[in-house]
């Protein structure tokens, strides 16, 4: 077999030739000499796609040669090591086929299931004193963006009032906001802050607030906004695993949008799953469960919100939300 | 994929032989290399990992031909695998630290500014000292004493604007705050061409082919100039691009109605986005490596490099499209062009029989990874 023989120390290459004459191995070099080198102080590098394979002797002499079917059929015995597996599995087409239908199904349902079933185990290990601070952190970062509540005291009692209601643990503490930029929202922290804007509580009445004071409920008790963090952080690291490699423009483009999805969705079913705990509460209390259609349904016109891409927004469509159920709240 | 063109240079020698470099991989096979490597990443949780960057170092290596013989990789997959521990799990700790104590994750910056220099020379030294070419292993000998005295005074400046910058972030209502943003893009602007142009200035110099060492011509205006070239463009292009955007985005929700439309929008946003990336590090990577190789010798024999920037930003461009339209797919291909556009224009006048040197081992992974977590790497 031919190939190039090199000479321990030096980047002389010569034009070898390759014999194996039992357990010796002979190298004719082309100014005539002869070069051997026994076969138990070689070690082959293991193969890899179809770069040259070499031969490292004990000297330091090494040889390196491109006649690949030679080396199989007259080296193998040389030690290959686990590596000589996955040269035979990168090569086959049906194996490679079968590693990327792997990759594709771990992803997909890393992506659809996987973050959100690992975020909401993880969730309740989180420290209580990490969830108070993450909490404090994103409140300071609210109040600073909106103006300060023009609700008169007695309305802000009302609210407080109200929250007797709401059933003891976790504990909520109550912020408002004036709602420049919210308009009628309440927002809910995992860390059991609550915050509502001065329109809503002057738009609704008592029963339709303890509704939405429910569903925020529903939202801390669920820890929805530390499930959402941690969701998006197994979506960046399952994708990045898959597009590590790949420049920065793709990551932004091809990242980015399937997180933002998978977060809506994610966000949906969060808002249903608030709806439902939020009805459930409501009954218990002894009032009725239509409270909550109704208090969105003042939401809804004052907002004017229409949704038609169904995939593109954080809550389920109004119409499913509010329902076909007649609306008896007063 | 900046890998496989390290630093080829030789020896001088009498008759003048020009060594061009050859790339002789194929998409097809990586692509069965890569989604090997990707699967077992994921089954092992990302512990694999290690071992899929020295199998991918590896062909891409091995691969490179210069002057009748291949390159090849010696780094072990465990020293890897220690050190992104730590890299990650330092940088994992700056991040999340951020949300909690901001001084902890500032103090874990600095720590990794201040460990710079040292980082780099680990990182440097254990990616020439194992690769080797016809038996012969390359070397770093530079010290980590020089590295802090060359580059002490721009860690000492990015050490107090980073402080500033905590001081500020704290009074994100003081009224120096604006004078302070601006500052600190000045401070950039001047300090990290410098410290580039130092750092490769070093990374050449004291690389050796096992006795032979490399030189590099005095090229800090070079570099500055390059890089002020670069960022011009970038900011004018994204000017553009936010110009642009907007100009569609302001008739986009009156003249568009329909999905199609829509998508047709997004399709053009996307190109804007695609070339104000494409143009400007087409021009970065070509620039680097012709000033690199264009003024590096190895006893006397130059080395030479041809890279065109409209080649560069064609390639660029139609990598980055059809990674995207295959969704990621297409990337082994992406990175085998990349790399045979580079190795195949970069070569060496000289005689490649006439070095000589011991084989070398370095099993301290430990620099690389660090600086590669906190995206530090000088990427040549």
């Amino acid at each position: 077999m031919k190939g190039y023989y090199f000479r321990a120390g030096s980047s002389r290459q010569y034009n070898a030739e390759l014999q194996r004459q039992g357990q010796q191995l002979l190298f004719k070099l082309p100014d005539g000499n002869t070069v051997t080198q026994p076969l138990s102080d070689a070690s082959l590098t293991p193969a890899l796609g179809k770069t040259p394979y070499r031969l490292d002797f004990a000297d330091g002499d090494s040889f390196e040669t491109l006649d690949h079917a030679a080396v199989e059929d007259q080296l193998m015995s040389l030690k290959q090591r686990a590596s000589g597996f996955l040269h035979l599995w990168e090569r086959r087409s049906r194996w490679v086929l079968l590693a990327l239908l792997l990759c594709l199904l771990v992803l997909a349902g890393g992506l659809w299931k996987g973050s959100h079933w690992l975020a909401a185990t993880a969730t309740p290990l989180i420290p209580d004193d990490i969830v108070a601070s993450v909490d404090k952190e994103a409140l300071k970062l609210l109040l600073e963006q909106d103006a300060e509540t023009q609700l008169s005291e007695e309305q802000q009692e009302r609210v407080l009032r109200l929250q007797q209601q709401l059933p003891k643990q976790p504990e909520l503490t109550i912020h408002f906001i004036k709602g420049e930029q919210w308009g009628a929202n309440a927002l809910a922290l995992p860390g059991g802050s609550i915050i509502v804007t001065d329109p809503l509580v002057t738009m609704l009445n008592d029963n339709e607030l303890l509704a939405i004071l429910l569903h925020e409920y529903a939202h801390v008790v669920e820890k929805h906004g530390l499930q959402a963090v941690l969701s998006g952080m197994g979506n960046i690291a399952i994708l990045s695993i898959w597009l590590g490699d790949t420049s920065i423009v793709l990551d932004q483009i091809l990242v980015s949008g399937p997180i933002l999805l998978q977060q809506m969705a994610l966000s949906r079913d969060m808002e249903r799953e608030a709806d439902a705990m939020a009805k459930v509460e409501l009954e218990k209390l002894g009032v009725s469960s239509s409270c909550l259609a109704s208090a969105l349904e003042k939401l809804v016109e004052q907002s004017g919100a229409d949704s038609r891409w169904h995939y593109l927004t954080t809550h389920p469509h109004p119409d499913e939300r509010i329902g076909n159920e007649t609306i008896q709240c007063d | 994929m900046e890998e496989p063109t390290t630093t080829d240079n030789t020896h001088s020698s009498p008759q003048i032989i020009q060594n061009n470099g050859r790339f002789h991989g194929s998409g097809g096979e990586f692509f069965g290399i890569w989604i090997v490597n990707l699967l077992l990443t994921i089954v092992t949780l990302g512990i694999y990992s290690a071992w899929a960057t020295v199998r991918t170092r590896k062909y891409f290596y091995r691969n490179t031909e210069l002057a009748g013989s291949r390159f090849d990789f010696h780094g072990k997959p465990i020293p890897i695998l220690i050190g992104r521990i730590i890299g990650i799990s330092l940088f994992g700790l700056y991040s999340f630290s951020s949300y909690i104590n901001e001084f902890f994750s500032i103090a874990i910056f600095m720590f990794v500014v201040i460990a710079f220099p040292w980082l780099f020379a680990q990182s440097w030294g254990f990616r020439l000292r194992n690769t080797s070419w016809r038996g012969i292993h390359f070397d770093f000998r530079g010290q980590v004493g020089e590295i802090y005295r060359r580059l002490g005074i721009y860690i000492l400046i990015i050490t107090v604007s980073q402080g500033l910058g905590l001081y500020f972030s704290l009074r994100p209502d003081s009224e120096y705050i604006f004078l302070f943003l601006f500052g600190s893009l000045i401070i950039s602007l001047i300090v990290y061409p410098r410290i580039y142009a130092t750092l490769i200035d070093i990374a050449i110099n004291k690389a050796y082919l096992g006795h032979s060492q490399c030189h590099l011509i005095d090229l800090q205006p070079e570099w500055i100039r390059l890089f002020f070239k670069v960022f011009f463009l970038y900011i004018t292009l994204v000017i553009i691009f936010a110009i642009g955007v907007s100009g569609i985005l302001s008739s986009a929700m009156s003249v568009f109605e329909n999905l199609q439309e829509h998508f047709i929008m997004i399709v053009f946003i996307y190109l804007l986005l695609v070339m104000a990336y494409v143009i400007p590090v087409s021009f970065w990577q070509v620039g680097k490596l012709n000033l690199i190789f264009a003024n590096t010798t190895i006893n006397g024999a130059p080395s030479n490099a041809k890279l065109k920037v409209s080649e560069y930003i064609k390639l660029l461009l139609t990598n980055t499209l059809l990674t995207t339209l295959t969704c990621g797919l297409a990337y082994p291909w992406a990175a085998v062009r990349i790399a045979r556009y580079q190795v195949e224009h970069i070569g060496f006048y000289g005689d490649a029989d006439n070095f000589s040197g011991t084989k070398l081992k370095d099993k301290n992974a430990l620099g690389q990874e660090v600086t590669s977590a906190f995206d530090m790497e000088i990427g040549l």
